[in-house]
């Protein structure tokens, strides 16, 4: 199902910022339309007035969990975010990792470098650039590509054309007491006539911060600088030339949980959009084109000892574009339509250091200069059957060409008979029915059938020798891998009254030509103290289940109560559990307004999570409970507004690991923070 | 493969046709290789050819036989290498691929050297052209990387076993063709080629101590000659390891090191 977290002052109070469907979703686009706070401005570009900065999400835990794009994420319902370190964590969307679900930015594909995953692509976003967060669960496409995980879309940020104020800026600063962590961040905005445009800085700096045992966590530092602007041109009434920059450079990361750090790791996002209201058949229609490139680079020279010294830069770069729209836009029917193209490259290697001088450094690819370009085709239809009753029906076509382009990797693979030279051609199919159904005023009840298909990802088809932390197996990608496939069922329902909010959904994955490591004992580790080597298979069928639970309520006139839970439940082909499940997940947090003061007490529970993957030798996870305390205040003048959030999490410090984190290292400890804006 | 082989022999080509006059057509004598030493004796030239200086191990080389007036030879010939060490002296294991009959001039032979030239003595490779003696001494060096290996049976302790390393020349990541020859001291002028041996093999990355998978071990062809596959991960120093068995046992663990960028 989705999730549509908006930011920023579209939804949410005790509205829903999460929306359930299509039609919903096309709701919020045209609410967001008359809140002129999305890129649909073009509707009511002469009556905008503007109050909103970052950072003033309604909805008041996201509000308060606002000083990294993974705090953020780790606040939606179905997401967990998977800690190799303090720097970027990795989204998992109900129990599935990265590999299985579609990343973008802004609708722009993009591809992280690093092939120990240490950079997923929502590394290089800060929530300062974020306007919205659409995620969708499952084998849906969601307009963003075939997968069987889902997908995610950070919205950018977009400037705004204010009428009466040109400029309008904002000044963030926050420290953290757990790793001595400072943030600053800034935005400005200028509008005149037919410009708008928005810059942001962000600049944050952390040391290693102290486990719940008091221990300190070494090599969990991190620095990173992220520079965005974006340019709106308002050709006329009807029409924005948008031009949209992102920057984004870390340095001196730790990765505690892995075996190296990184010493850059650097991104820049171009794209350039068009947005109108009409070309030919189609309303609405957004052509957009862009580009984007990773470099990173991932060495070990800081640690005290290694076995070898290594280096393994990777980088990406990603190009594409996409045009889409909507075919017909009535109160009973709404079709939207998009056609994407992006083609993408992938190189990493690595070079060992011996540690007697006279013998000579070793190099391999352990992504050979792979090639692959997608080509795909959407549509999605939301009917109106009856005046309660909805279905939604979409599709997805996706062909997809892989291939390396290099002699040094072809002759890698050769050592297994292989051959990646070859274009290797997979044709995806995506398709969904959602039926929606208004049982009360008040309740609506949905079900939802889909199959959603992916390719393997490139480390899964001409990965050579990738050490995996996780489970202690260096793994080999297999180029004749072919589509893992997902059958998704969902059931649900929304109950809305004025006091309460009330949403459930329960689902099923069953997958076929699940993609996993298999142990092969007939292979040698590559890497020093790894266990052995793993193929990437093609395992036959893996099951999951499990679901999202959200009570929010009116307890008292200023005091709102929210309760979530979530869990999944994960089987492999041999009917064992699979690995980093996600146990039962209970939050509760209270939120008592006392003049003007929001004081937010929540609780966070976690299962212990014993059905544990032998397979990738994990550990069972013992159960935690973590206590964090907010408190937020706004103070406006006619001119400025200041807000001040302080806090204290994992009151009790806490010494704890999610089960899905890598490595055996504790989540931090005790940590007080505060947090100042100002914006005018 | 192909392209390194190719750009090798536009390199001797290039490097033949700078400083030799070898591959004047006039002579219709044409090659590749680089010459490595001379000779004029009982009125015959021989000239030897190879694609590097003799080493110790297998050596391919080919000689020019000419008489005095530059006319190119054909004919029987026998080829002995000689190690003098003053106080005896010793043959080598050698093989004639074209047999023993030689035409325009040309002669291929391969012996393997088995010790390097030096104050224990020095080598020379005896020729009888249609019974007419030439005597060329030559310098053998020992490679940096050894490309023969010695050792006594385990077996028995006394057979000496010699193993010559002949492919990959240009090793590289991922599949080579692999090749050995195997010889032995009969006596101090017989070095017979040894067949039916069985091989295990093992490349191992001796700095990392890991191996490499999907290897074929050296199976025997014909005359003492071994082929096999061996696979490379990576760049780097490596070992090629091998055990040499008969009738299932080991006689001995022979291993080669080399290295590539």
């Amino acid at each position: 199902m989705r999730v549509l977290g908006f930011i920023g002052i579209l939804t949410w109070s005790l509205q829903p910022c999460f929306g359930q469907s299509e039609k919903e979703r096309y709701e919020a686009w045209l609410d967001s339309m008359k809140n002129d706070k999305y890129i649909g401005i073009i509707k009511h570009l002469d009556d905008v007035i503007i109050t909103d900065y970052a950072y003033q999400a309604r909805d008041p835990k996201m509000q308060m969990n606002m000083r990294s794009t993974d705090q953020l994420m780790h606040c939606l319902p179905g997401v967990n975010m998977i800690r190799r370190g303090s720097f970027a964590n990795e989204p998992m969307l109900r129990g599935l990792t990265s590999d299985r679900y579609v990343l973008s930015i802004d609708g722009m594909r993009i591809y992280g470098a690093c092939t120990d995953k240490m950079d997923p692509a929502s590394s290089y976003i800060e929530p300062i650039n974020l306007q919205s967060l659409d995620i969708a669960f499952g084998s849906q496409s969601n307009m963003m590509g075939s997968g069987t995980g889902g997908s995610v879309n950070f919205g950018l940020k977009k400037p705004v054309f204010t009428q009466d104020d040109p400029f309008r800026f904002s000044l963030r600063s926050n420290y953290s007491t757990v790793s001595d962590e400072f943030g600053q961040a800034m935005d400005v905005n200028y509008a005149k006539d037919k410009w708008a445009i928005r810059a942001s800085g962000v600049h944050r700096k952390s040391q290693n911060y102290f486990d719940g045992n008091g221990n300190e966590v070494r090599y969990s530092q991190f620095e990173k600088y992220n520079y965005a602007t974006s340019i709106n041109y308002r050709i006329n009434t009807q029409s924005i030339l948008a031009f949209d920059f992102v920057g984004d450079d870390a340095k001196d990361v730790g990765y505690p949980a892995l075996p190296m750090d990184v010493s850059f790791a650097r991104a820049k996002m171009f794209g350039l959009s068009y947005i109108t209201d009409k070309i030919g058949l189609i309303s609405e229609p957004e052509i957009k084109i862009y580009h984007n490139f990773i470099n990173h680079e991932m060495d070990d020279t800081n640690r005290d000892s290694v076995a070898m010294h290594m280096d393994m830069p990777g980088n990406t770069r990603t190009t594409g574009g996409f045009i889409r729209g909507f075919l017909r836009q009535s109160s009973k029917s709404v079709i939207e339509v998009k056609a994407d193209y992006h083609k993408a490259f992938w190189h990493a290697e690595m070079t060992m250091y011996p540690n007697e001088v006279d013998q000579l450094p070793m190099f391999m690819l352990t992504w050979p200069d792979a090639h692959r370009s997608i080509l795909g085709v959407e549509l999605s239809h939301t009917y109106q059957v009856k005046p309660n009753q909805k279905l939604i029906y979409s599709g997805r076509l996706e062909q997809v060409s892989s291939f390396i382009d290099s002699d040094f990797g072809e002759r890698q693979l050769s050592v297994f008979n292989k051959s990646g030279l070859e274009h290797r051609k997979n044709n995806l199919i995506n398709l969904s029915t959602q039926y929606l159904w208004d049982v009360t005023s008040s309740m609506t009840a949905n079900a939802m059938i889909s199959y959603g298909e992916r390719v393997p990802t490139i480390s899964e088809q001409y990965g050579f020798y990738l050490f995996n932390q996780q489970d202690g197996y260096d793994y080999l990608g297999d180029p004749d891998l072919k589509e893992e496939r997902n059958i998704h069922l969902e059931i649900g329902q929304k109950t809305q009254k004025a006091d309460l909010r009330f949403e459930t959904s329960l689902f099923a994955y069953l997958f076929d030509n699940y993609i996993m490591g298999i142990y092969d004992p007939s292979l040698s580790n590559m890497t020093i103290g790894a266990l052995g080597v793993k193929w990437y298979e093609n395992t036959g069928r893996a099951k999951m289940f499990g679901g999202e639970m959200m009570l929010s309520n009116l307890l008292l006139p200023s005091l709102t109560s929210k309760l979530d839970l979530k869990y999944v439940y994960g089987e492999d082909f041999e009917g064992k559990p699979l690995p980093q499940m996600p146990p039962l997940k209970v939050s509760y947090s209270l939120n008592q307004n006392v003049k003007g003061w929001n004081i937010q007490p929540e609780i966070e529970w976690s299962s212990a999570q014993n059905r544990i993957s032998e397979k990738f030798n994990e550990l069972t996870t013992k159960s935690f409970t973590l206590l964090n305390l907010r408190v937020n205040k706004m103070f406006e003048s006619d001119r400025m507004k200041y807000s001040l959030g302080v806090g204290v999490e994992n009151l009790t410090d806490e010494a704890y690991r999610e089960h899905f984190d890598i490595g055996q290292i504790l989540r931090p400890g005790r940590n007080g923070y505060v947090q100042i804006q100002v914006m005018f | 493969m192909k392209a390194i082989k190719s750009i090798f022999i536009l390199l001797a080509i290039v490097f033949v046709s700078a400083c030799s006059d070898s591959d004047d057509p006039q002579l219709g004598f044409e090659t590749d290789l680089t010459e490595i030493n001379s000779i004029t004796e009982n009125g015959l030239k021989v000239t030897l050819f190879a694609s590097e200086d003799f080493f110790v191990g297998y050596n391919n080389i080919t000689a020019k036989i000419e008489d005095e007036n530059g006319n190119l030879l054909s004919g029987d010939i026998v080829v002995t290498p000689m190690m003098d060490m003053m106080t005896m002296s010793h043959s080598s294991p050698i093989e004639f691929p074209d047999g023993t009959t030689f035409q325009d001039g040309s002669f291929n032979f391969s012996p393997v050297f088995v010790m390097p030239s030096g104050e224990m003595g020095s080598w020379s490779i005896k020729f009888s052209i249609n019974e007419t003696e030439v005597t060329v001494p030559v310098e053998v060096s020992a490679p940096e990387k050894a490309r023969l290996v010695s050792f006594m049976s385990m077996m028995d302790e006394t057979t000496k076993y010699f193993v010559a390393y002949i492919d990959p020349k240009d090793p590289q990541v991922g599949q080579n063709d692999l090749e050995i020859a195997v010889f032995k001291k009969q006596s101090m002028m017989e070095w017979p080629a040894v067949t039916g041996m069985e091989f295990e093999l093992e490349p191992w990355m001796v700095s990392m101590d890991h191996g490499s998978p999907n290897n074929v071990a050296p199976a025997h062809t014909e005359n003492g000659h071994y082929k096999g596959t061996v696979n490379f991960t990576m760049t780097g120093d490596w070992q090629i390891r091998l055990t040499m068995k008969d009738n299932g046992n080991t006689c001995g663990t022979p291993y080669f090191d080399i290295y590539f960028q």
